[in-house]
């Protein structure tokens, strides 16, 4: 922030202006005492200069607020900071987290953010319950911790049972999931139907005295219940990165044996599944003309194969392939998209991809500009060469 | 061969608010009609005051349709129950959520638990049905993953699964249903409802007043793109590769 | 005994041949169902419907025609006087010269037929039909043999003189062989044909001023919804198949055969001919091409079995692929209906199996919940013409005009045109309102995707909501909202005067009250007939002199008018999308494209989707509207909106 004094011309005007008796509004000259700066003048410059990008990196313009920036650990005061103990909470909010695969999710941190902000309100702490793994929460707005390290499958009734006595251990004034298929939305209706606590689905306004539930067509209204599931539109939320204790705790679980049982995953060929519900796609454009190694790539890689629309007409994709605002609005964690340049109906249809991985000749092209991996090179070489380390990987 | 009972409730199209088949039981429906093929007896059970919303399924296929007769607004779950209790049926499937009404999806646990049985979501085929029912599980991405639990299951259909296919007019039109009367039960204290608006786009929350939110819109993240111009494609593979695996999509 | 009595011998025996043949094969026609014949004016009628209707058809191919007059008409004329020279044995010469003139005159037909037998195009049958041509000549050669004694020629040479025997035994095979052929082969199509023409079970074709192509409602409350087996069609509808000459106008009309999807609509009606004359019947004998991309497929079938099935007689593709573009029933010198045949088909397929494919399943259950295929609110199709301030006839009660939005109004392409044709009438000073929310979809579609029911629930609503206010005319864009209110509504019980929009432009013009600007001369316009507007609803002209007052050049593609290929965009087509090798708008673009115009101008607004989605190097595509307001004297944001 540069020290230069900011003019406020609204507040000078306002100051400069006297209203006469007949209600007119007249403006006075010359001797106005300048005013106080009304806060520091930020000099965006300055900013920019700040956000150093990394050696490959690249800096951009971030609308959902500098995540990264603000989440950096550079950025904080190093050492000497103090966590925030909260001793003696009014009341426990226990936040289930899910944890995929053992890493921490966008809903994940979003359930921690409401958490925080509901604990916050009601001067209570966040009791963070992570079933298999232990994550360091203490940026994340987390008063105390119970991590167990379950074995990472899908089993509700493990979950269910470490639930229950952690209920019976600390009596949560609410618990809070996501609204996650076959996690949060789970759990927690496993949950309600066990305990019979009221429950809330679907929430999407979160208030002390007030919650609004989504049901089909309609809000549910009234107080806040024990269970709660957080729809989407509370999930994009971040906590601050305020370091809090994280206080571990403890808790003897016994997982009973439920009565599902886990046979393994089921090998699907995804090349073909449907684009919208793909996680990984792999993608061609004008620039691949190597087909096989494309489709080999794909075959090898697992994942849903998506193509231009310039691609689709000429037929060498089939219709149903085809990404954009035309074809389908694909929402995968990954896109990898080979010689595609980026048509706006193309980019509009990958706007809620949360990763681009774009290979492409055209250092200018917009698909290189959208992407958060972007490699300048023919696709023709790098599919191969991808192919061949995949190779190396599985018999290495 | 065993007897299968689908939950069938009545539809609700989102623009109009017309009756149609609920595309989440339509889906539950579809895993029933699957079995069918395959020997067993499918029922589709509706509480519900009127068989309109029982025919629209009735055009999917020919099978057995009963009628709970509950005003609409009633719990269904109670009525539902002690005809499930006397029937045994082998598999109850569900839809996620129902179209109308609160739609919170509990049902089939609840169901479950009163049942003692096991409740399954996101199934999307059953594979094998005797002692113990053998399934298929969607996982996000398309992914598939394999279960069993004992008979009687609840099973809610995928909610990407599709609908069955071949709705006929004249079966639907010929459909006889079997009216059950049931003691109405006793009205649960019920939340206020209003009608729901479109939500606003997820946002993050910038705390910290006006200053924070123009710092946050006018603010420059780096690092967060990664550029490479023109490496050797053994590099630039091992870059994505590296990229793959830190998102933890690298499935082989 | 003298030769000429063998003759009559000979005759005998084909005629009692004949009659077993015909016997069983009225049996098979009388299984169908029942239908309500007008004998009288359907017999007075005949030789109009022949000379004229038939006629006019036969007349488009020259060799045809001519083949047909010498041999039918010789035959015909060889037959009657057959009778009186040999059956009451007259041996006058006055009749038996004729009778030798007509014989020659047979033989010179026969030989035209065995020309293009020898050289057959692909789109003709063969089997049988190859052996007509020699039937027919034998039939003449044998009978002049035997008549020369009575034309005193010459001596009779008694009946075994060597060349009596030959001539005796020629005229015994093909006589035979024709009568046979009256019931099972190509001499059907003389029996089938004019029964046919008596009994057709849309007589309004014949006599009505534009065409009459309302499709026939069927009673809901029916056992059976449809036609699934050769007997569930009505009776005359099983004579129109035995018409069938196999002489393949039809296929090379369609545009879907043409695209290598799997439909002929020939086959389909020789399938029906096939399968109604026995209990177990396949179709490996069949001398037609076989459905494109489906060579090697032998379909089974019988009177009492499915006709569409995946081992049946006719492919369950091939119905989906038609496009009800009509250009068959318009190319058929038999006058069939092959579209009424498939609508027939599909509704057993749509309303009692749900047998469906493609998107189309999705469609119809949209119009169940929501009176639209897109699954909107009834408000939303006013949605973009919010501006245009159109008045509701719900607050105005009457108009003279009243604009029918239909599914245009919900596609962006189809909403320009509808707001070029209110911002030209408007220039005009030509009052329109609208039904707004009222409107429901026609149910054309589903009409044409064989689900009757929702097109009956549909135009029962749209015809009580009209019932409700006062209105002179009804003009639309849509040539298939068109076609649905003036030809499908008037059974449901509603009449209106229904017009297109280029009809209402062109009388605006014509009566002075637009001006256009002069023509910079540049560039051709060729206009793309949509075949409900013109083939469905006989309206070939409007546009085209509409679109000659513009000034611009225009020119025509090789099939217009009439014989307009389809833009590949009716009957639900790209919601059921069979696959072919070659998509049907691409080769109207190419037909366009041929012609060297760099506009193709459209009247539709499907036909507008089909052939903007084409890409690559052709024409642009404009509509009518949105060209004439382009052209207005005045600019047009001066027009007012």
């Amino acid at each position: 922030m540069s020290a230069r004094p900011r003019r406020d011309p609204h507040a000078e005007r306002a100051r400069a202006t006297r209203v006469g008796p007949a209600g007119r509004a007249r403006r006075i000259l010359g001797d106005v005492a300048p005013a106080a700066p009304v806060r520091p003048r930020r000099d965006p410059h300055a900013l920019r200069t700040a956000a150093v990008p990394g050696p490959a990196g690249r800096m951009r313009l971030d609308p959902h607020g500098g995540e990264l920036l603000a989440h950096m650990p550079s950025l904080a005061a190093p050492g000497a900071e103090q966590p925030i103990v909260v001793e003696r909470p009014a009341c426990l909010i226990l936040a289930v987290l899910d944890l995929p695969g053992g890493r921490l999710e966008g809903s994940d941190l979003g359930l921690l953010a409401a958490a925080r902000d509901l604990a916050d309100r009601l001067e209570g702490a966040v009791l963070a319950l992570t079933l298999h793994g232990r994550p360091d929460l203490g940026r994340l707005g987390v008063d105390r911790h119970i991590a167990l390290d379950l074995p990472d499958r899908w089993d509700p009734a493990a979950a269910l049972s470490v639930l229950g006595t952690v209920l019976a251990d600390h009596a949560p004034a609410h618990i809070l999931f996501a609204e996650t298929p076959l996690l949060g939305a789970d759990v927690a209706r496993r949950l309600a139907a066990a305990t019979g606590l009221p429950a809330a689905f679907a929430v999407h306004r979160l208030e002390p005295d007030e919650i609004r539930a989504r049901g089909a067509g309609l809000d549910l209204v009234g107080p806040p219940p024990p269970i709660m599931t957080l729809h989407e539109v509370l999930l994009a939320d971040r906590p601050e990165p305020v370091l809090r204790e994280a206080r571990p705790v403890a808790v003897a679980v016994r997982p009973d044996a439920g009565l599902i049982e886990d046979l393994g995953e089921v090998p699907v060929d995804l090349t073909g599944a449907p684009l919208a519900e793909a996680d990984l796609i792999v993608s061609a454009g004008d620039g691949v003309t190597d087909w096989p190694a494309f489709h080999a790539l794909a075959a090898r890689l697992n994942a849903t194969v998506g193509g231009s629309r310039q691609v689709c007409d000429r037929g060498l994709l089939p219709r149903d392939r085809q990404v954009g605002a035309s074809g389908t609005l694909v929402a995968p964690r990954a896109y990898l998209a080979f010689g595609i340049s980026g048509a706006p109906q193309h980019l509009q249809g990958i706007e809620r991809c949360q990763r681009v991985v774009a290979v492409n000749t055209d250092l200018h092209a917009k698909m290189i500009e959208r992407a958060d991996l972007a490699i300048v090179a023919d696709a023709q070489a790098v599919m191969p060469a991808l192919q061949t380390l995949l190779e190396q990987r599985r018999h290495g | 061969m065993a007897e299968i009972v689908a939950l069938l409730s009545a539809g609700c199209h989102p623009e109009t608010g017309r009756l149609r088949p609920a595309a989440g039981d339509a889906a539950a429906l579809a895993l029933g009609l699957a079995l069918c093929a395959s020997g067993h007896r499918l029922i589709g059970l509706h509480a519900g005051p009127a068989d309109d919303a029982l025919r629209v399924y009735a055009g999917f296929a020919a099978f057995d349709l009963v009628r709970l007769d509950l005003p609409a607004e009633a719990d269904a779950l109670p009525a539902i129950l002690p005809w499930l209790a006397e029937r045994h049926p082998a598999l109850v499937l569900a839809g996620a959520r129902a179209e109308q009404g609160a739609g919170t999806g509990l049902l089939p646990y609840a169901l479950a638990q009163a049942m003692g049985a096991a409740c399954i979501p996101e199934v999307a085929g059953v594979e094998e049905l005797a002692e113990r029912v053998t399934l298929v599980q969607a996982l996000p991405g398309g992914r598939r993953r394999r279960l069993a639990a004992p008979a009687p299951a609840v099973l809610v259909a995928a909610a990407r699964a599709a609908p069955p296919s071949g709705w006929a007019y004249a079966r639907a039109l010929r459909a006889r249903t079997v009216p059950v009367t049931v003691q109405e039960p006793a009205a649960t204290p019920a939340w206020r409802s209003e009608p729901a608006r479109p939500l606003a786009r997820p946002v993050r929350r910038i705390r910290g007043g006006a200053a924070a939110r123009m710092a946050a819109a006018t603010s420059f993240t780096a690092g967060k793109g990664q550029l490479l111009v023109q490496p050797p494609p053994d590099e630039a593979a091992r870059v994505i590769l590296a990229y793959l695996e830190a998102e933890g999509l690298l499935r082989s | 005994m003298g030769s000429g009595g063998v003759v009559l011998l000979i005759l005998l025996g084909a005629l009692g041949w004949a009659l077993i043949g015909v016997l069983g094969r009225v049996a098979g026609w009388r299984a169908g169902r029942p239908a309500k014949v007008d004998w009288l004016a359907g017999l007075l009628a005949l030789p109009r419907r022949y000379l004229v209707n038939v006629h006019e058809v036969v007349a488009r191919d020259r060799y045809a025609s001519t083949m047909h007059v010498m041999a039918a008409g010789g035959l015909v004329l060889a037959l009657l006087l057959l009778v009186l020279v040999h059956g009451f044995g007259i041996a006058s010469p006055w009749l038996a010269w004729p009778l030798l003139l007509a014989c020659g005159l047979t033989l010179l037909g026969a030989e035209r037929v065995l020309r293009r037998r020898t050289d057959r195009p692909p789109r003709l049958s063969g089997g049988r039909w190859n052996r007509f041509g020699w039937a027919i000549g034998g039939f003449a050669l044998g009978l002049a043999w035997f008549t020369l004694p009575a034309a005193g020629v010459m001596a009779d040479p008694g009946l075994f003189h060597p060349a009596s025997l030959v001539f005796a035994a020629l005229l015994a095979w093909s006589a035979f062989e024709l009568a046979d052929g009256l019931a099972h082969g190509p001499m059907r199509h003389a029996l089938a044909g004019a029964l046919n023409l008596v009994a057709h079970p849309r007589a309004q074709r014949f006599s009505a001023d534009r065409p009459v192509a309302a499709i026939h409602p069927i009673d809901l409350d029916a056992p059976k919804l449809g036609v699934e087996t050769p007997q569930d069609f009505t009776w005359n509808r099983l004579v129109m198949a035995d018409a069938c000459v196999a002489c393949g106008r039809c296929e090379e009309q369609c545009p879907a055969f043409a695209a290598g999807q799997p439909l002929d609509p020939k086959f389909v009606i020789r399938a029906v001919a096939m399968a109604q004359a026995a209990d177990h019947v396949d179709d490996r004998h069949y001398a037609g091409r076989r459905w494109p991309g489906l060579e090697g497929r032998v379909g089974e079938g019988g009177a009492a079995r499915p006709l569409v099935a995946d081992g049946g007689l006719i492919p369950p593709a091939a119905l989906w692929a038609c496009t009800t573009c009509r250009a068959c029933v318009e190319a058929c010198p038999m006058m069939i209906e092959h579209v009424d045949a498939i609508i027939d088909l599909r509704r057993f397929q749509t309303l009692e199996l749900g047998a469906v494919p493609g998107k189309a399943p999705a469609a119809l259950a949209e119009l169940a919940a929501s009176d639209n295929i897109h699954g909107r609110a009834a408000a939303r199709r006013m949605d973009a013409f919010v501006d245009l301030d159109l008045p509701l006839l719900r607050e105005v009660k009457s108009t003279d005009l009243l604009l029918w939005l239909g599914d245009g109004a919900f596609d962006p392409r189809g909403q320009c045109a509808i707001r070029a044709f209110v911002q030209v009438a408007r220039h005009a000073g030509l009052e329109l309102a609208v039904l707004g929310e009222e409107e429901l979809d026609t149910g054309d579609l589903a009409r044409r995707l064989g689900d009757e029911a929702q097109f009956q629930r549909l135009a029962e609503a749209n015809i009580a909501t009209l019932a409700r206010y006062r209105f002179r005319r009804i003009v639309t864009t849509d040539p298939h909202v068109l076609n649905s209110l003036r030809n499908d509504y008037p059974a449901m019980g509603g009449h209106y005067e229904v017009v297109h929009h280029t009809a209402v432009l062109l009388e605006l013009a014509l009566a002075g009250r637009l001006q256009f600007q002069p023509s910079d001369g540049q560039g051709a316009f060729t206009y793309h007939d949509p075949c409900y507007l013109g083939r469905w609803n006989g309206e070939f002209e409007a546009p085209r002199r509409l679109l000659d007052l513009l000034g611009e050049g225009r020119v025509e593609m090789a099939r217009h008018g009439k014989t307009a290929r389809c833009c590949g965009g009716g009957g639900g087509a790209p919601l059921t999308d069979i696959p072919g090798p070659r998509r049907i708008p691409d080769m109207r673009m190419a037909d366009a494209k041929a012609t060297g115009a760099d506009t193709v101008v459209v009247a539709c607004p499907n036909c507008a989707v089909m052939l903007d989605g084409v890409t690559g190097d052709y024409p642009a595509v404009a509509e009518v509207a949105e060209l004439v307001l382009a052209r207005l004297a005045v600019p047009a944001e001066r027009v007012v909106a």
